[in-house]
C-alpha cells in the first residue's frame, strides 16, 4: 500500500540523514571528553578524569557499535551531551523546542494564507491588474532578505513605532512579527506556484464539459479547478517547509527568539557538535514527516497518486 | 418539431478571424445530421456557439434556436439552465472530459448536480446498465484511469443524455478512440437522443450513422445533401477531395518477390520480465520488398521492429542482416529507422543541413550543399537547407527524417507507424515515397495499426497477436 | 569548399536566438541591468573609491555627505567602497557555489543515468538522501564541522546543493540512449558517446544553466545569511551579511549602515530570479 512505501521511504532518508550527521560528528575535530570535563568546571582534567569520561561517551568503542548506540539513543531521544555546557542536549532543546515550534507554526500558516490570496488572485484575474499587482508583491518580498527586513521592522515597528515589545518571549503574543518576517520568504514561490497550478487546472478539458452540462463558475472553480490545483501546490508547500526550518535559526537570531535555532548558532560558533547535530536531525525528522503527510493529503485527494 | 433551427449565424472571433459565415441549419425531431470539413473549417465554432460557450468577445450575428428558445443574446444564467437540458453534448476524448479526481458516477451525477437538482435514485446506475457497463454499482465508483476509452466515452453518453434533451451534439466522439469501438459508440449515441447533430472528420463513420450532411470550409457551407448520394457521388469539388481522401487505397497487387533476403529473422524471441513481447517470430525480408505488420497496441508488433533493426537483442533465436548475424561487422546504415513522432526523431537545435549530413560524415565522407539539396529534392521538398525543424509541418519533417535515412544508403528501411501522426492527404503522399522507394530497391519494414493503408502499398500484411506471427 | 564540411559550428552559433529572445524579455532585460550594474560597479569601484579597509577614527559612523556617499562604519571606512568590496566577495562565493554544485551534479547525474545499474542505483540513493534533507540545516551542520569560516561556508554550500542538479542530469542521461535522434544518429553509425554528446549535452547544459542562475540567488541570500549569523565571513572582510550584523548593532542611530548591503542583496537577487525566470521560460521545451 501506498502508506508503507512512503513510510519505508521516509526512514530510508531519516537512516541515510543519521549516518551523514554520525560521520560529522564523528570527524569534528577536538577531544569531546575534555571539552565536557572543563564544561562541567573540571578547569585541568587529569588523564585518568578523560579515560573515564572517554568511557562514559564510548569514544573509544569501534566506529560501527558507535553508531548503533548512537543511533539507539537518538531513537529514543537521548541527543548526547552538549560539549559547552556538559549537559544533554536534550534538555536544551526541550527549553527551547515550544518557541521554535510556534515560530514556525505560526509562520507556515501566515505562509500558505498568503500565497493562497495572492495566487488565486493572480490567477483568477490573469493577464490584468490584479494579477501583475499580486505578482509584483510576491516577487518584491522575494528579493529581500528575510533578515534584512527583520532588523528594519524590528527598528521600525517596535522600537520607534512602540508597537510589539522589543523583547521577543517566544510565546504566541509576540510571535506574529517574527513569523511574517520568516513566512515572506516563501511567499513568493508559493503563490506563484498556485497562479500556474490553478491556470492550468482552469484550461483543462473537463471544465469546458462542466460547463457544457450547465454548471455555473462557482461550481467549477471548487469543485473541479481548486481540487485540481491543489496537489502541486500542496507539494510545493511541503518541499518549502525545508526553507522555513532552514531560515528559523536567522529569523530567532534577529528577534532574540528563544529557540532551538539560535541556540544552534551559538552552538557552531562553540564548536558545540552534540547540539548541531542534535539540531539537523529534528529538522530532518520535521521535515520528513511534513513531506508524508503532504504526500498522503495529495493521494487522499487525487485518486491516481495511489496506484 | 425543430430541435434545432440555425438561422444566417455569422462568429467572428474577438481576434478578428471568421470563424462562420452565414451557416443555416434546420434539424427536425428525430433527423441525424452531420457536418464534415477540414480542421480549421468551422465544426468546432458551431458546437461552441449552439452552446453559447464562444469566447468572450466573439461577435455572433443571426439565430440559434434550440427546442424553439434563441440562444444569441440570450443572458448567461438562463443559459446554463438550457445546457444539458435542452442540449446535450458529447465530447471528443472521454479521459479528458472527466476531472480525474472524481469518480466516474460523479461525473455522470454532474449532469443533475450541475443545475442543483437531486440526482433520482437508480438513475447514474440505471443508464449505466442501459449502455452495456458490467456491474455498474461496482464501476461507478472507480476513477477514470481505471476505465478503458470506450466504456468511458459510454458513461459520457449517459450524463450527455441524463435529462433527455431533445437535441444531442457530438464532437468528433470517437476520434480519441480505436477505430473497432467507433461503430458501438456511436450506436449508443443513436439509441440516447432526440435529434443528433454529429461533427466528425470520418466520413465513412458518417455515412454508417448519419442522413444527411453539410459539408463545411473556411467557416462556410459548402455542399449539402443525403449523405448516401452525397458521399458515394460528390459533385462539389471540397467534398470530392473529403471523399478521395478518406477512401481506402485498393488493394496492392503484389510484384514478383525480387532479389536477395535483405533481412533473416528466426524464432526470435524478447520477454520483458514476465510479459512475452514476440513469441517465436520467423521472418524473411527481400530487396525493394514493402513487408507491413499490423497488430493492435501490445501486440509486440513495435518490439519485433526494433529487433529487426537491431536496436535490441533477442533472447533467443537469431536476426542476419546482410549475412551478418552479428552487429560489429554489419556496415553503419545498412539499417535506418523512420518513427512515429518526425519531430522529435530530428535534433530541434540542429538546421536540415546538419541533419541530413550526420549519416554522411558518420561514414567518413562530406556531404556537399548540392547533394544535401538533392536529398531534399527527392522526397519532395524544397531545398531550404537552413531551416530548423520547428518551422516544418508534420508532414514536412518526416520527409526529411526519410531524406536523412536514404542518405546512410540503406538497404533496409524499418518504420514503425510512419503515417499515424499524418491526416489523410500528407498520408498518401508519405506512403507513395515509400513506394517509391521500394520500386527502386530499398527493402521497407513497415509496422502500424492501420490495415487498411497498409494493404494500399505493402507487398505482404502479416498480422502480429500476442507476440505471435501469423 | 563547402560549408558542410566546416567543422561543428560553436555552441555560439546554435545559442544566438538564444539570448535573442532572452533579451526581448522586460523582465529580462531589467534582471540584466542589475546584475550589468553590480558587476561593474565592483570590478570599477576600486578605481575611484578609497581603500574599504582603511580605518579612520576621526570620522566614524559619519552620516552619508558628499565625501562619503553611503557614510561610514564603526571604524571610519568608506561604506560604499566596503559595499562594493562585498560584491565582489558575495558575488563571487556565490557563483563559485553554483560553479562547484553545478560540476558535482553533471557527473553525478551523468555517470547515473548513462552506466546505470549498481553505479545508477547507489548514486540515486546518495542523491534522493540529500534532496529530502532540507539544505540549510545540512549546509549549518557541515559548518558546523568544519568551523566558521568564509571558504568553509562556500565548500558547505556546494556540498549540499548539488543534488537537484544531478537528479535533472540523470533524468536527461537515462532518456538520452533512447531518444529518436540519437537513435538514428546510432544506426547510421555515428558512436553511442558521440551521439550523445552532440545531441543531448546542449539541451541539458542549457537547463542547467537555468537551474544554475536561480540557485546564484539563493546562493547569495544564504552565504549572506549565514554571515550575518557570523557563521561565514569573519571581520574585518568586507562581505554584506557581517555588515548586516554589524550595522544592526547601531540601527538606532546610524541606520544607514544598512542601505549598502541591504541594496546589494536585493539588486543581486533580483538580478538573479528575474533573469533565472526569463530563461526557464524562453528554454521551456514546447
Amino acid at each position: 500500500m501506498l502508506v508503507l512505501r512512503r513510510l519505508g521511504q521516509a526512514l530510508i532518508t531519516l537512516a541515510g540523514a543519521g549516518v551523514l550527521v554520525f560521520a560529522m560528528l564523528a570527524v569534528t575535530p577536538g577531544d569531546p571528553a575534555r571539552r565536557v570535563l572543563e564544561a562541567r568546571g573540571v578547569g585541568e582534567p587529569s588523564p585518568p578524569a578523560i579515560a573515564a569520561m572517554r568511557d562514559e561517551l564510548r569514544l573509544d568503542d569501534p566506529l560501527l557499535a558507535r553508531f548503533g548506540s548512537w543511533a539507539a539513543d537518538a531513537a529514543r531521544g537521548n541527543l548526547g551531551t552538549s560539549w559547552r555546557t556538559g549537559r544533554p542536549v536534550s534538555d536544551e532543546f526541550a527549553a527551547r523546542l515550544p518557541a521554535t515550534l510556534r515560530l514556525t507554526g505560526a509562520a507556515l500558516a501566515l505562509a500558505v494564507g498568503t500565497a493562497l490570496v495572492l495566487g488565486t488572485t493572480a490567477a483568477l484575474g490573469a493577464g490584468r491588474w490584479p494579477d501583475v499587482l499580486a505578482r509584483g508583491i510576491a516577487l518584491a518580498v522575494l528579493v529581500v532578505p528575510s533578515f534584512v527586513l527583520g532588523i528594519v521592522i524590528l527598528d521600525l515597528v517596535v522600537v520607534r513605532a512602540g508597537l510589539g515589545r522589543v523583547i521577543a518571549d517566544g510565546t504566541w503574543a509576540t510571535v506574529f512579527l517574527p513569523a511574517l518576517t520568516l513566512a515572506l520568504g516563501s511567499v513568493a514561490t508559493w503563490s506563484r506556484i498556485l497562479r500556474t497550478s490553478l491556470l492550468e487546472a482552469g484550461s483543462a478539458t473537463h471544465l469546458r464539459v462542466s460547463a457544457a452540462r450547465g454548471a455555473g463558475p462557482r461550481r467549477r472553480l471548487l469543485v473541479h479547478q481548486l481540487p485540481n490545483a491543489a496537489a502541486p501546490f500542496l507539494t510545493m508547500v511541503g518541499l518549502g517547509t525545508a526553507a522555513l526550518i532552514g531560515g528559523a535559526p536567522i529569523v530567532e537570531s534577529v528577534f532574540t527568539w528563544p529557540g532551538i535555532g539560535r541556540y544552534t548558532v551559538e552552538a557552531i560558533n562553540a564548536r558545540d557538535m552534540p547540539v548541531v547535530v542534535g539540531f539537523t536531525l529534528v529538522a530532518v525528522l520535521t521535515y520528513v514527516v511534513a513531506g508524508l503527510i503532504v504526500d498522503l493529503v495529495c493521494a487522499a485527494i487525487d485518486p491516481r497518486l495511489r496506484s | 418539431m425543430t430541435a434545432l433551427a440555425i438561422r444566417d449565424l455569422t462568429v467572428v472571433y474577438p481576434n478578428g478571424h471568421r470563424a462562420l459565415e452565414s451557416i443555416s441549419l434546420h434539424v427536425h425531431a428525430g433527423e441525424r445530421w452531420a457536418v464534415v470539413g477540414r480542421s480549421g473549417s468551422g465544426k468546432t465554432t458551431l458546437v461552441r456557439a449552439v452552446l453559447g460557450l464562444l469566447p468572450a468577445g466573439s461577435t455572433v450575428t443571426g439565430s440559434i434556436e434550440v427546442d424553439g428558445r434563441e440562444i444569441v443574446g440570450r443572458p448567461e444564467r438562463e443559459l446554463r439552465a438550457l445546457r444539458g437540458r435542452a442540449v446535450g453534448y458529447v465530447p471528443q476524448d472521454p479521459f479528458a472530459a472527466c476531472d480525474p479526481l472524481r469518480s466516474v458516477g460523479h461525473h455522470v451525477e454532474e449532469a443533475w448536480r450541475a443545475h442543483r437538482l437531486p440526482t433520482p435514485t437508480g438513475a447514474v446506475v440505471g443508464g449505466l446498465a442501459e449502455v452495456d457497463i458490467a456491474d455498474p454499482e461496482v464501476r461507478a465508483r472507480h476513477h477514470p484511469h481505471h476505465w478503458s476509452g470506450g466504456m468511458l466515452q459510454r458513461a459520457t453518453i449517459v450524463a450527455a443524455t441524463a435529462h433527455e434533451p431533445p437535441l444531442t451534439l457530438a464532437d468528433e466522439p470517437t476520434s480519441a478512440l480505436d477505430t473497432e469501438l467507433a461503430d458501438d459508440v456511436l450506436h449508443t449515441v443513436r439509441r440516447r437522443c432526440g435529434a443528433l447533430l454529429l461533427i466528425s472528420h470520418d466520413l465513412a463513420l458518417v455515412a454508417r450513422h448519419a442522413d444527411q450532411v453539410v459539408v463545411l470550409a473556411d467557416g462556410r457551407e459548402v455542399d449539402r445533401g443525403r449523405c448516401a448520394e452525397l458521399l458515394s457521388t460528390p459533385t462539389v469539388l471540397e467534398t470530392r477531395s473529403l471523399v478521395e481522401a478518406a477512401v481506402p487505397p485498393p488493394r496492392r497487387v503484389p510484384s514478383a518477390p525480387g532479389g536477395e533476403p535483405v533481412a533473416e529473422v528466426r524464432g526470435v524471441s524478447r520477454r520483458y520480465g514476465p510479459v512475452t513481447a514476440v513469441d517465436d517470430v520467423s521472418l524473411t525480408q527481400h530487396r525493394g520488398e514493402i513487408v507491413g505488420i499490423v497488430g493492435r497496441s501490445g501486440s509486440g508488433k513495435s518490439t519485433l521492429a526494433r529487433l529487426v533493426a537491431g536496436l535490441e537483442r533477442p533472447d533467443s533465436g537469431t536476426v542476419t542482416l546482410d549475412g551478418q548475424s552479428t552487429r560489429r561487422r554489419l556496415r553503419p546504415g545498412y539499417v535506418m529507422p523512420v518513427f512515429q513522432d518526425p519531430v522529435a526523431s530530428l535534433d530541434r537545435r540542429w538546421p536540415l543541413w546538419r541533419t541530413l549530413a550526420e549519416p554522411v560524415r558518420a561514414r567518413g565522407a562530406a556531404l556537399t550543399r548540392d547533394a544535401a539539396a538533392r536529398a531534399l529534392a527527392d522526397v519532395g521538398l524544397d531545398p531550404d537547407l537552413d531551416r530548423r525543424p520547428g518551422s516544418l509541418s508534420v508532414g514536412q519533417a518526416q520527409r526529411v527524417a526519410i531524406a536523412r535515412a536514404l542518405l546512410a544508403e540503406p538497404a533496409l528501411l524499418v518504420a514503425d507507424e510512419p503515417t499515424a501522426s499524418l491526416d489523410v492527404a500528407t498520408a498518401a503522399a508519405i506512403t507513395d515515397l515509400l513506394r517509391g522507394l521500394a520500386d527502386r530497391g530499398t527493402a521497407l519494414l513497415v509496422v502500424s495499426h492501420d490495415r487498411a493503408r497498409l494493404a494500399g502499398y505493402a507487398d505482404r500484411v502479416l498480422t502480429m497477436r500476442d507476440g505471435r506471427l501469423g | 569548399m563547402s560549408i558542410l564540411t566546416r567543422a561543428t559550428p560553436r555552441v555560439r552559433a546554435v545559442h544566438r536566438p538564444l539570448w535573442r529572445a532572452l533579451l526581448a524579455r522586460p523582465a529580462a532585460q531589467v534582471g540584466s541591468a542589475f546584475g550589468l550594474a553590480l558587476v561593474l560597479a565592483a570590478v570599477l569601484g576600486p578605481l575611484f573609491l578609497p581603500d574599504p579597509d582603511m580605518p579612520d577614527y576621526a570620522d566614524q559612523l559619519a552620516p552619508p555627505s558628499a565625501a562619503h556617499w553611503l557614510g561610514t562604519d564603526q571604524s571610519g571606512r568608506d561604506l560604499l567602497a566596503r559595499t562594493l568590496a562585498g560584491a565582489r566577495t558575495s558575488l563571487g562565493a556565490a557563483a563559485l557555489v553554483m560553479a562547484l554544485a553545478a560540476v558535482i551534479g553533471l557527473v553525478v547525474g551523468t555517470l547515473a543515468g548513462a552506466i546505470g545499474g549498481v553505479v545508477d542505483t547507489v548514486l540515486t540513493r546518495l542523491t534522493d538522501v540529500l534532496l529530502g534533507l532540507p539544505s540549510l540545516v545540512l549546509t549549518l551542520a557541515v559548518v558546523g564541522v568544519l568551523g566558521p569560516g568564509y571558504a568553509n561556508l562556500v565548500l558547505a554550500m556546494a556540498v549540499t546543493s548539488w543534488a537537484g542538479i544531478a537528479r535533472l542530469a540523470r533524468a536527461v542521461a537515462r532518456g538520452a540512449r533512447s531518444r529518436p535522434d540519437v537513435l538514428a544518429a546510432r544506426m547510421a553509425g555515428v558512436g553511442p558517446v558521440r551521439a550523445v554528446l552532440r545531441h543531448v549535452v546542449p539541451g541539458v547544459a542549457v537547463q542547467v544553466a537555468v537551474a544554475a542562475t536561480l540557485g546564484l540567488g539563493e546562493a547569495v541570500l544564504a552565504l549572506g545569511g549565514l554571515s550575518f549569523l557570523g557563521l561565514g565571513a569573519q571581520p574585518p572582510t568586507a562581505e554584506w551579511g557581517t555588515m548586516l550584523a554589524a550595522g544592526r548593532d547601531t540601527f538606532a542611530y546610524a541606520p544607514w549602515q544598512l542601505i549598502g548591503p541591504g541594496l546589494g542583496l536585493v539588486l543581486a537577487v533580483a538580478a538573479a530570479t528575474l533573469v533565472g525566470d526569463a530563461l526557464r521560460d524562453v528554454t521551456e521545451p514546447t
